[in-house]
């Protein structure tokens, strides 16, 4: 599968908008995309499909001589590239009075690379029809099984992408999908409304059309007891995180605070621990888009730099953090492959791709048996980071209590936990020799910057405030 | 968009399909990224994009199909695309119902004192007026990024809707850091705004920086909180976003809706009624719109009356599924003020949350409740910065509680009171 001809028939003129912008700058880089995106979406009343309604198709030009960065994000490279790039030095400047007070950066590595990667899909096995069939069958099973499901959806979200990186000495491309497949009851119970989910994330449809007809009793079980769901009694307790909130927990306590655009910054406090324990021996963490393979597993990120496996957290101590290009020039370190847009109209920031704990060593009945009281806590809901102070918030659908070493039938629900960053990753005792990464996840910068991440785990057995 | 004539006339002639709409929109954007004071990245964004749709009367329902196209699109792809969403529209059995009806052509800008002034000028202003209010020891701003922003948004369809809407907003992100303790601390800072006022900006920037050397020194209470919360701007537009999104009539098509019409959401109200209008238009705010992406005119509807739940509000479709007049997808909130000054309110002991790692509000778990970073505790004589602590309460018995500020204020797609003053929350 190569690259689809709206990037091969326009690398040329990359090539040659790099050559022409080098007269001026040392560095000059060019990122082509073009993801299509298609969106089956069932529910008990309407239905849709969309194509290329959340698309992102055009270029960035990314250019420096060893002083502040500039970009150009245009929807097309074409006809005269002469004209285009006296307006991209016209356009992408500062106002006079600001170009004084610039940063200084160092030299960009552009070591010569020429590359196409490209990874198995089978979108073109399934028509729409067969698509949307398959939708409304699990939707017309899922509602067939209570009076009490007031609303059953079923969605589909595709992603194809296709990228190509010009620099002078490198010429990149690549192509790989990946699928999200999300069922959503909302349940009635009296005057109780709850909603549920469950998902099925892959890069094949194949693979997620198989799995999500096997979620529905799990999903309509999960509803019907959330139902009776209470609020828990704020205050700390024992927990065990499932995959889910373990990786919440990875993201928003660790991923964040050693993304390194935050190091150059002075906002993360994790640039002063490195080298230093910052959580329970037994922790081991990594994020990289080659360190597993889910929805940000790329073969080189939008910087041109080709995919890592970064070891962030190893036997407790801090280790490594992740970055973009110009974080890694400003640091004077090499890139780990982790700048990513939002899409061509974006910065590329240090972001996270899949991030996880590493797996352990304990059963999970074993863990659920250690707590006389606690709580298991399931599935993401949201977080929120503080890199620099390592506060923590993190949202979790629901909970299940745990007394006398045995999970109950009592659910809580909406479960808040909260604390401070070392002393909740110091609490890890036991963690499981299972493992699992979802990749149905969108991660902001603050409130913005949106890009899909994957995050996971195995079963933590921690100590947190609950709320 | 340059293509969007070609756009219009293709799905106009379209075999197949019975109407057409599309929505098109040019966005330019000038951004400068600053960290530890210092010019980082200057990026300059021009993109353009439409969203098409078909639409297909069979079998006595309505099928359509979305697609999006960009700039580069020719003739033969939007043909393609064009005829692929008609096939797709032809699977689809959705109840029938009509695209708003305009014969008026509309070409507007929305009012703002931006319009017309350099994108560039603009960036360094705002640069300016931050780095005028770092005048605290010990504090500054550690990351700043601007963006000067202008959209113009265009909606044609098959029913004479031709209406085209300039928006001019700058955003700012500032994270005040403060240097002073034994660690240095931050809050994190985000705005935007539909008409820019830079001594507002220095006002708001330099309280913040003071709320950053308060976080500096705050500490864990080492005894119970029992007392009210007040929340700002910040919170306050979570919590009416989230009331609000449950009058959609989208929501309420499909059922997902907690409360219906004529239901209160104060059962008992012993402080302020609450009294909301959904807004089109509201001074100043980023979120206004003289229209929809169906290109219908928006209509201000006013949705709770007293803590009662008066009407629903929302898009042409669902509207005429539910037998309601469209308001059109209305992006402000207009809370009603109280009567209470902010002086009064804060004379009382209480919280004061200033920072939190965002509220949250759980409408179907009646729930509220977040974690907080920097808080002021008012014991009644003294203010003191408090940190390390969450807070939640059950919903529907803390609104019954509500003081509502007389002071307005105008964050977002919110205005309302400047602060509110909740009971019954538990502070641990």
């Amino acid at each position: 599968m190569a690259i689809r001809e709206f990037l091969t028939s326009r690398t040329e003129a990359c090539k040659r908008l790099v050559r022409l912008l080098g007269e001026d700058f040392a560095y000059v880089s060019v990122l082509g995309a073009d993801v299509a995106t298609k969106s089956v979406v069932v529910n008990r009343r309407t239905s849709r499909v969309e194509t290329d309604t959340d698309s992102d198709k055009g270029f960035v030009v990314k250019m420096t001589n060893g002083k502040a960065f500039f970009e150009y994000s245009v929807d097309d490279i074409g006809g005269d590239i002469e004209s285009l790039a006296q307006k991209i030095l016209r356009e992408a400047s500062a106002d006079n009075s600001l170009v004084d007070g610039m940063i200084t950066s160092r030299p960009v590595d552009d070591e010569p690379l020429i590359k196409s990667f490209t990874r198995e899909n089978d979108f073109d096995k399934y028509s729409d029809e067969q698509l949307l069939n398959a939708c409304t069958a699990i939707k017309d099973e899922i509602l067939a099984k209570s009076d009490n499901i007031v609303n059953a959806s079923v969605i589909l979200r595709t992603l194809d992408v296709n990228k190509l990186f010009v620099s002078k000495n490198r010429c990149l491309d690549q192509a790989y999908t990946w699928v999200n497949g999300i069922l959503v009851v909302n349940y009635r119970d009296g005057d109780k409304m709850v909603s549920a989910r469950e998902g099925a994330c892959f890069n094949l449809l194949g693979d997620v059309l198989e799995a999500l007809p096997k979620k529905i009793d799990k999903l309509v079980s999960k509803a019907e007891k959330l139902t009776k769901a209470k609020p828990v009694e704020p205050g700390v307790y024992d927990v065990i995180t499932d995959p889910s909130v373990t990786g919440l927990l990875a993201h928003e306590a660790f991923g964040h605070g050693v993304e390194m655009d935050m190091f150059v910054k002075e906002r993360a406090l994790a640039k002063s621990y490195m080298g230093k324990a910052v959580a329970s021996p037994i922790c081991n963490m990594r994020d990289g888009a080659a360190a597993t393979l889910s929805v940000a597993s790329y073969f080189f990120d939008d910087d041109g730099v080709l995919a890592h496996d970064t070891q962030i957290i190893k036997d407790g101590i801090l280790i490594c953090g992740i970055s973009d290009l110009i974080s890694a020039s400003e640091l004077g370190s090499a890139p780990t492959g982790n700048g990513r847009r939002q899409d061509h109209t974006r910065k590329a920031y240090s972001r996270m791709t899949n991030t996880f704990f590493e797996k352990g060593t304990d059963k999970l009945g074993d863990m659920i048996a250690s707590i006389k009281h606690g709580y298991m806590i399931f599935e993401t809901n949201n977080g929120m980071e503080d890199p620099k102070n390592w506060a923590i918030q993190c949202v979790a659908e629901y909970g299940i209590e745990i007394i006398d070493g045995k999970l109950t039938d009592n659910y809580v629900s909406p479960v808040v936990m909260s604390g401070y960053v070392p002393d909740v990753l110091k609490s890890i005792s036991m963690i499981s020799d299972d493992f699992v990464v979802e990749g149905a996840g969108m991660c902001g910068k603050g409130h913005k910057e949106w890009v899909r991440v994957s995050d996971g785990g195995p079963a933590l057995k921690l100590k947190v405030k609950l709320g | 968009m340059k293509n969007i004539d070609l756009i219009q006339d293709i799905l106009s002639k379209q075999q197949g399909a019975d109407d057409f709409a599309v929505c098109a929109t040019d966005t330019s954007s000038y951004e400068l990224f600053f960290v530890r004071g210092k010019l980082e990245t200057v990026r300059k964004s021009v993109h353009s994009s439409a969203q098409a749709s078909l639409y297909v009367d069979h079998d006595g329902k309505r099928g359509s199909a979305s697609f999006g196209l960009d700039e580069s699109a020719d003739a033969e792809e939007i043909k393609r695309k064009a005829a692929e969403a008609v096939a797709r529209a032809k699977m689809i059995f959705d109840e029938p119902y009509t695209l708003p009806r305009d014969g008026k052509r509309l070409d507007a800008e929305i009012p703002s004192n931006l319009c017309g002034k350099d994108e560039k000028q603009i960036a360094a202003d705002i640069a300016k007026a931050v780095e005028r209010a770092c005048t605290r020891k010990d504090c500054g701003i550690n990351a700043l990024e601007v963006f000067v922003v202008t959209k113009t948004t265009s909606v044609r369809n098959g029913s004479g809707v031709d209406k085209t809407q300039i928006k001019h907003t700058v955003s700012i992100e500032a994270i005040p850091t403060c240097d002073a303790g034994a660690q240095s601390v931050e809050l994190f800072e985000a705005y935007t705004f539909g008409s820019l006022n830079v001594d507002e900006i220095t006002e708001e920037i330099a309280a913040r920086l003071d709320d950053a050397a308060a976080r500096a020194k705050a500490v864990k209470p080492d005894f119970n909180l029992e007392c009210p919360v007040i929340l700002n701007p910040y919170e306050i537009r979570t919590l009416f976003e989230e009331i609000v999104a449950d009058a959609d009539y989208a929501r309420v098509y499909l059922r997902s809706n907690l409360h219906c019409e004529g239901d209160n959401w104060q059962s008992e109200p012993t402080g302020d009624k609450l009294t909301v209008t959904m807004r089109g238009l509201i001074e100043d705010s980023p979120n206004s719109a003289l229209f929809d992406r169906d290109g219908t005119s928006l209509e201000d509807r006013l949705i709770i009356d007293g803590g009662r739940i008066v009407a629903g509000y929302g898009a042409n479709r669902f509207a005429q599924y539910l037998g309601q007049k469209a308001t059109g997808a209305l992006g402000c909130v207009d809370v009603e003020c109280g009567k209470t000054p902010t002086a009064e309110l804060c004379a009382l002991p209480h919280l004061e949350c200033v920072y939190l790692s965002g509220l949250q509000v759980d409408l179907y778990n009646d729930y509220i409740g977040g974690e907080i970073r920097l808080a002021y505790y008012f014991d009644g004589k003294t203010r003191v910065p408090v940190t390390g602590i969450a807070m939640s309460g059950k919903l529907s018995e803390v609104l019954n509680t509500i003081v509502l500020s007389k002071e307005r204020t105008v964050l977002g797609g919110y205005h309302g009171p400047q602060k509110i003053l909740l009971d019954k929350m538990n502070i641990f």
